[in-house]
């Protein structure tokens, strides 16, 4: 067990049921009662397969989407009661990069960041500082729909620091991209952990992501959390040489 | 100060879009004046005296600033949605209230744009006059208003049916202006869509203005209905767009409409 005033997430018995259509609702269990705690400072995974319920755990734990049922408190709080005190806290970034295409590099973290409270010399400097570690001030008068795939992702993960947020969530931050970016972007999401420590949660279907990155993962499929621990700890518990043998022995 | 930083933010980035798109011109000269000369000709054509050609006149200016400015609110959500970075906005803490508010800034800058090419356009070809400032500004703040609760209209059907329902940015305003009298008094419906058009603050605002092109309307105390229509139907569009806000967040269409 975590010590409460080390936990940064805690969650009890999270479902999310999604229904579409209108005359034959179709629904989907998307979380089938999850339960985790996340220690304040860590990098926690989240692994699994597509549809397995990562971005849907993401989407909640970033107040987007609502859960059905169960209990969630981040930093000690109620998600339900403090979301404007939380959502100034946390900032979320997605592997599928979108913003307004007509804008700039540095018109997106202008506005994004005045959406965060920061305004001045302050947001001048975290922009030049984000800019400086993810080598995009040479782009910053670029329009969004002119950047390649890798620009446009280390725009977003800049974007998602501008807040310097407590709490950063990583949605397959390195999805679609060349391996020498995405080796890159890895080690810059490194960096920023050994500089401020913030609490990680990232998704990934790349076991080499998770084995390089992790101090603690979740294999998760079908909306339910099937194993949690260290990566060490998971591969000694199923006697297996990577995370990859892991997930195939517990997905058998 | 973070409220006003948000929504100042908000303005700004409506008009950046504004000034980069070749539609923004067009919403703002291109269809208001065509229709301002075709109504304006035809006004001729039939040999409109001066008040008649005031009153219809009336009803194109209505119309262009109308357009323009609840388009601006409405593009709060759209520019978002066509960019699929919709979730980036929910995700700050920001409320419903700096994005209506900052889009409604520029939608009025706009607003006032377009009223004085078609005031000044009206004056030049079709001898028009108005007839005052404070008429004519109070006529103009209608506008602004209406455009707003329009707006925010749109941005309701937007949230709650997802990008299938952005027709409505360029629709709802159209049947707002037929039933509000655009070029016609509201007394020529039949009961039952009169009834309607006295719900429209708009009704209100067109007749008080007309007022002063020597027609006179059935409707009392125009002013206090319109303000108060307006006010009423701003305050309740502000508390339905955060309840379908927290429905969309509860559905998941938020998240869908970033994809």
């Amino acid at each position: 067990m975590i010590w409460n005033n080390q936990v940064a997430i805690e969650i009890e018995n999270l479902h999310k049921i999604f229904k579409r259509g209108l005359f034959r609702p179709q629904v989907i269990h998307a979380l089938k009662g999850i339960n985790l705690k996340i220690k304040k400072g860590e990098i926690f995974c989240l692994l699994g397969p597509n549809g397995a319920g990562k971005t849907t755990l993401l989407n909640i734990l970033s107040l987007l989407l609502y859960p059905d049922k169960g209990k969630i408190k981040i930093f000690n709080q109620d998600i339900s009661k403090k979301e404007n005190f939380l959502k100034a806290r946390l900032n979320l970034c997605s592997g599928n990069p979108n913003f307004p295409w007509t804008l700039t590099v540095y018109e997106i973290l202008n506005f994004y960041g005045k959406l965060y409270g920061l305004r001045g010399k302050k947001l001048k400097k975290r922009i030049a500082k984000y800019c400086e570690l993810l080598e995009i001030k040479n782009f910053l008068n670029r329009r969004f729909e002119e950047l390649s795939t890798g620009t446009k992702q280390r725009l977003a993960l800049a974007k998602s620091l501008l807040n310097e947020p407590e709490l950063l969530f990583l949605d397959e931050p390195t999805a679609g991209l060349d391996p020498d970016i995405a080796l890159k972007i890895r080690n810059i999401i490194k960096k920023i952990h050994s500089e401020k420590k913030p609490t990680i949660i990232l998704t990934t279907h790349y076991m080499a992501e998770a084995e390089m990155l992790a101090e603690r993962i979740a294999f998760i499929k079908d909306g339910e959390i099937l194993a949690e621990g260290t990566p060490q700890g998971l591969k000694e518990k199923l006697s297996a040489n990577n995370l990859e043998e892991v997930f195939l022995e517990l997905v058998k | 100060m973070n409220w006003l930083n948000r929504t100042i933010s908000f303005a700004y980035r409506n008009y950046i879009f504004a000034k980069r798109s070749f539609f923004s011109f067009a919403e703002i000269i291109f269809w208001p004046v065509v229709g301002l000369f075709s109504i304006g000709l035809m006004g001729n054509f039939l040999k409109f005296t001066k008040p008649q050609l005031g009153f219809i006149l009336s009803g194109v200016i209505a119309m262009g600033v109308l357009q323009v400015n609840q388009l601006d609110v409405a593009y709060c959500l759209l520019f978002d949605i066509w960019g699929k970075s919709i979730k980036h906005t929910f995700l700050s803490p920001t409320g419903i209230t700096e994005l209506m508010i900052g889009s409604w800034i520029v939608g009025i800058i706009r607003g006032i744009l377009v009223f004085f090419i078609l005031t000044i356009s009206s004056c030049i070809f079709f001898d028009f006059y108005l007839p005052g400032f404070m008429p004519t500004l109070i006529f103009l703040i209608g506008l602004f208003l209406n455009g707003l609760i329009i707006g925010m209209g749109v941005c309701y059907f937007i949230l709650t049916f997802g990008q299938r329902a952005e027709v409505t940015a360029w629709s709802l305003v159209i049947v707002v202006l037929l039933l509000a009298g655009i070029y016609y008094p509201v007394e020529i419906f039949p009961p039952f869509l009169r009834y309607l058009a006295n719900l429209i603050p708009l009704t209100y605002f067109l007749e008080y203005f007309r007022t002063f092109y020597g027609f006179s309307f059935n409707s009392k105390f125009l002013l206090l209905k319109a303000f108060g229509l307006s006010f009423l139907y701003t305050l309740g569009c502000l508390i339905i767009l955060n309840i379908a806000l927290r429905i969309a967040k509860k559905k998941g269409t938020l998240i869908k409409l970033s994809e």
